[in-house]
């Protein structure tokens, strides 16, 4: 969260620098927006094993999309082809959803290069099922709470994109590829024996296994220049992320006491996941 | 006139200093108690959760018992030493917990079996660590695991009590019982030497 709220200064602090700026100096352009999408995740879910896999527990709606989600952006123009941007999301729960930082060259007028850092909020629920189902004569999880937690993916991509302007419309296209772990998290399952004193307690830690991913991104923006010079554009952007992931851990088991422990490194299947992004922005330029 | 005047400026003052003394001070100096006597309590533990039971019988995996170690006098013997004070007794902006402090240390708890309770475990073997597990207080939440003795030792002694003047724990069998009756011996050591003996009522096991 304080990173987040850095992030919001930092997209905040890009913003008024931005106002404060001619466009004789440094920066030729400069442009904030707002944004509104959707997110659907499409991953297999694959038939429970002897240990619990996280990725069959990510949150999937069946009658909405996974997440939706609102956020602000800014983007500098500068000389010479050098572009950054900085995007932040938060969810319908005003939780942060996904923040990303760009940097993009373009020597040419129409393709260039891009490179940046990103951070992405998934949330991971009902993971207790996996062993109210399988350990048989337990009562599987004496936490009777909703099980829900919030995961972060991080990562850091670099790519190529193109930009073509057709009257008032620009298409742009982008396909980047890098690297995304998920942070590490920790949860506990405890666990009773059925007619029994017997306790015992799964203690998870994840491990943030690195996965490789590739990402194509297509937008469409209208744009709209006023007598001013000033930039009003309306967009649809349309992201796909493709990834084959596992969230490996080590379980330790505690058996009646805390210091009665065995440890075990566990790693699990990959998982294909998809992740489909539409996004609706409007901005401004100057 | 002038006189009356003073004097129910002086009344009303000494009243609102009372209320201030009354609202803000809770009592800290500890009741002084003995630890002398034990009183077991059947615990069923068969279900999801551990609770208090009537029943003398018990599942053969599930035979499980609270401890209370306290005094002989009765709490409400204590009361009186709750009225201290310069301002109102009665007059709180909150309620007060009660300070307890036992004049002696738990130094050690042992367990005998009156019956056997398997055939690695004969009539009268003092049941170790591989056979019993305690926990401490009255109740076990979702999220605690079982102590050690050595760690209930560690924390049972706790110096200050709230409100009870009693010190209360719990014990779990590990084994399972492959016998009709169970019955313990508890063995309390104190620090001062005394020691409390108490004995749980005999269960049957099914």
């Amino acid at each position: 969260m304080k990173k987040f709220s850095l992030l919001i200064f930092f997209v905040i602090g890009v913003g008024i620098f931005a106002f404060t700026q001619t466009p004789e100096k440094l920066i030729i352009k400069h442009e904030v927006g707002l944004f509104l999408g959707n997110s659907e995740d499409i991953y297999d879910s694959l038939p429970n094993g002897q240990n619990l896999d996280f990725m069959n527990y990510l949150q999937h709606s069946y009658d909405w999309v996974d997440y939706s989600y609102v956020g602000i952006s800014t983007s500098l123009w500068f000389k010479g082809g050098w572009e950054v941007k900085a995007r932040i999301a938060v969810d319908d729960s005003f939780n942060p959803n996904f923040m990303d930082f760009n940097v993009s060259y373009l020597p040419f007028q129409t393709w260039g290069f891009t490179a940046g850092i990103f951070r992405r909020s998934k949330t991971i629920e009902n993971y207790n099922l996996f062993h109210l189902q399988t350990d048989i004569g337990y009562y599987g999880d004496l936490n009777s709470n909703f099980r829900q937690i919030r995961i972060h993916d991080r990562g850091f991509q670099f790519g190529v994109l193109t930009r073509t302007l057709v009257n008032h419309f620009e298409f742009e296209g982008e396909i980047v590829g890098g690297m995304t772990a998920t942070a590490p998290f920790r949860v506990f399952i405890h666990q009773k024996l059925m007619g029994g004193n017997l306790l015992r307690t799964y203690k998870y830690q994840t491990k943030g296994t690195p996965s490789l991913f590739v990402s194509p991104t297509l937008s469409v923006t209208y744009n709209h220049e006023n007598s001013k010079k000033k930039i009003f554009g309306v967009g649809l952007v349309l992201k796909w992320f493709i990834v084959s992931k596992a969230i490996d851990y080590k379980r330790t088991e505690m058996l009646w006491t805390n210091d009665n422990i065995t440890s075990k490194s566990i790693s699990s299947d990959k998982h294909w996941l998809n992740q489909f992004d539409l996004r609706l922005a409007i901005h401004w330029q100057w | 006139m002038e006189r009356i005047k003073k004097a129910t400026w002086f009344f009303v003052g000494f009243i609102l200093i009372r209320i201030l003394f009354s609202s803000c001070d809770c009592n800290t100096t500890p009741i002084l108690f003995n630890l002398d006597h034990a009183i077991v309590t059947n615990i069923e533990n068969s279900g999801e959760w551990a609770g208090e039971s009537s029943s003398d019988t018990m599942l053969s995996k599930a035979v499980a018992f609270k401890i209370t170690v306290g005094s002989i006098e009765s709490p409400f013997s204590y009361a009186k030493f709750q009225l201290q004070g310069f301002g109102f007794a009665s007059a709180y902006a909150m309620e007060c917990p009660t300070p307890f402090k036992p004049n002696q240390e738990i130094k050690n708890v042992k367990i005998t079996n009156v019956f056997p309770v398997n055939p690695s475990i004969p009539i009268n073997t003092e049941l170790s660590e591989n056979n019993i597990v305690y926990a401490i207080g009255s109740s076990l939440s979702s999220n605690d695991l079982y102590v050690s003795k050595k760690t209930l030792l560690n924390k049972i002694n706790p110096g200050i009590v709230s409100d009870i003047p009693e010190i209360t724990f719990l014990f779990f069998l590990k084994d399972q019982v492959e016998n009709t009756k169970a019955q313990f011996n508890i063995t309390i050591e104190l620090s001062d030497g005394q020691l409390i003996l108490a004995q749980t009522r005999v269960i049957t096991i099914f």
